[in-house]
């Protein structure tokens, strides 16, 4: 049987212990309350864990490059057929969730976003649980969807979305990119309960897009060194909720 | 084209893990990178790449945060050897607490030798010595995290000792 005197813990076993969150069992207890080395250690994990990011995704600044903007969205009312109904940045606040899209092929399997790559997530909440859209999952009446944007260099952030059934992009939104990329922005979008898909793109530009570079944009999802375009196609299940 | 993504991932979890598993992550890349900036481009690209990992267990699983853990281990200590091969020498090494498993020493030694050699010995050697020599994990704990045998890890230690063997002589003639 170990001893607490025979115990060498190592950052692994320390790890565990600390993020397990859990009583230490009795040997290592009495280890720790006798090795300085170890109980600095530990110490050195509770620093690190009070400095940490207060947002949750936590993009490091080296990763991202902050703007000057601010939050002067211009916000439309958007009617059937597409009904998104838009609320304000309160409401926003309740809507949390995130995922990455990448802005470019995967250079590997396993890298989610390349350094210097412009970033957009859709958030997806549904009663009292937020969840990231996966590009496939159907959204449902009253869905309530929401937006952050690392726009990596690029100044404005635009969100339209198709009014159908004429295909028309309907900007709902333009302002400059947040100076925290981990914020959403301050729009949020109610899905209705019309049949058919919805399409939402969102635009990230150096200089507002004119409507006839919206258009385009959300059309072709075109990205070149004035524009990036993510674009949500998102199928809408009818069932019960 | 937009990319294809994670699947759906609960904040939850999502939240769950970060709070849990940031301080571990970072300490360990700090203990090799000596940067908290670089330690900060690490940690992301590996909750980054933790996201990716479709196999990872439910968070109230069996013994999941140890293998949380150990994926998070091998994951920022192949991460963190990228990224100690794509910048300069280090200048000083960051003064972070070591747990007692840690001989001192030994890690004076192995952190010299990682700047001195990580362009000429494999991957496979500075993992093993990352984890044995500056994380002081015993042979069994790295051959779990590296899913490898201990006899390889042993070799492995071997072999980056021979390597490492000029910069022992500089540090103590």
């Amino acid at each position: 049987m170990i001893q607490a005197d025979d115990l060498r813990c190592s950052t692994l076993m320390l790890d565990v212990h600390w993020a397990s969150r859990a009583a230490p069992d009795e040997v290592l207890a009495r280890h720790l309350s006798s090795c300085e080395r170890c109980a600095s250690y530990l110490a050195h994990l509770d620093a690190i864990a009070a400095a940490r990011p207060a947002n949750v995704l936590a993009l490091p600044p080296a990763r991202l490059k902050p703007s000057e903007g601010g939050r002067a969205w211009r916000e439309r009312e958007v009617r059937r057929p597409w009904a998104w109904a838009l609320a304000g940045a309160l409401v926003l606040a309740g809507a949390v969730g995130l995922v990455l899209l990448k802005s470019r092929e995967r250079a590997s399997e396993v890298y989610v976003a390349s350094k210097g790559s412009p970033a957009v997530q859709l958030i997806v909440r549904r009663g009292d649980r937020s969840t990231i859209w996966d590009g496939h999952a159907p959204v449902r009446p009253r869905d309530v969807l929401a937006l952050r944007a690392a726009c990596e260099g690029f100044e404005r952030v635009s969100v339209a979305a198709v009014r159908s059934p004429d295909g028309v992009w309907e900007r709902l939104a333009d302002a400059k990119c947040l100076s925290n990329p981990s914020d959403p922005l301050p729009l949020t979008l109610v899905v209705d309960d019309q049949p058919g898909g919805e399409h939402l793109a969102v635009v990230l530009s150096r200089t507002s897009p004119d409507e006839a570079t919206l258009q385009a944009a959300a059309r072709r999802t075109l990205r070149n060194g004035a524009l990036w375009t993510v674009r949500f196609d998102l199928p809408k299940a009818m069932g019960a909720r | 084209m937009v990319s294809r993504m994670m699947s759906p991932v609960d904040v939850s979890e999502f939240e769950q893990t970060y709070v849990r598993f940031f301080a571990p992550v970072r300490a360990k890349c700090l203990r090799i990178l000596a940067s908290a900036q670089a330690a900060d481009d690490v940690v992301q690209e590996v909750f980054l790449r933790f996201w990716q990992w479709p196999e990872r267990p439910p968070v109230d699983a069996p013994h999941s945060t140890r293998i949380r853990l150990a994926w998070l281990y091998k994951t920022s200590t192949r991460l963190s050897i990228d990224a100690l091969r794509a910048r300069g020498v280090r200048e000083s090494f960051a003064e972070c607490p070591l747990p007692c498993a840690v001989d001192l020493g030994p890690a004076l030694v192995a952190r010299k030798a990682i700047d001195s050699l990580r362009k000429s010995v494999s991957d496979d050697e500075l993992e093993a010595a990352i984890l044995c020599r500056i994380d002081g994990l015993s042979q069994p704990e790295a051959a779990r995290v590296l899913g490898i045998s201990e006899r390889t890890v042993r070799r492995l230690l071997s072999r980056f000792d021979e390597a490492a063997c000029e910069v022992r002589k500089e540090i103590a003639p």
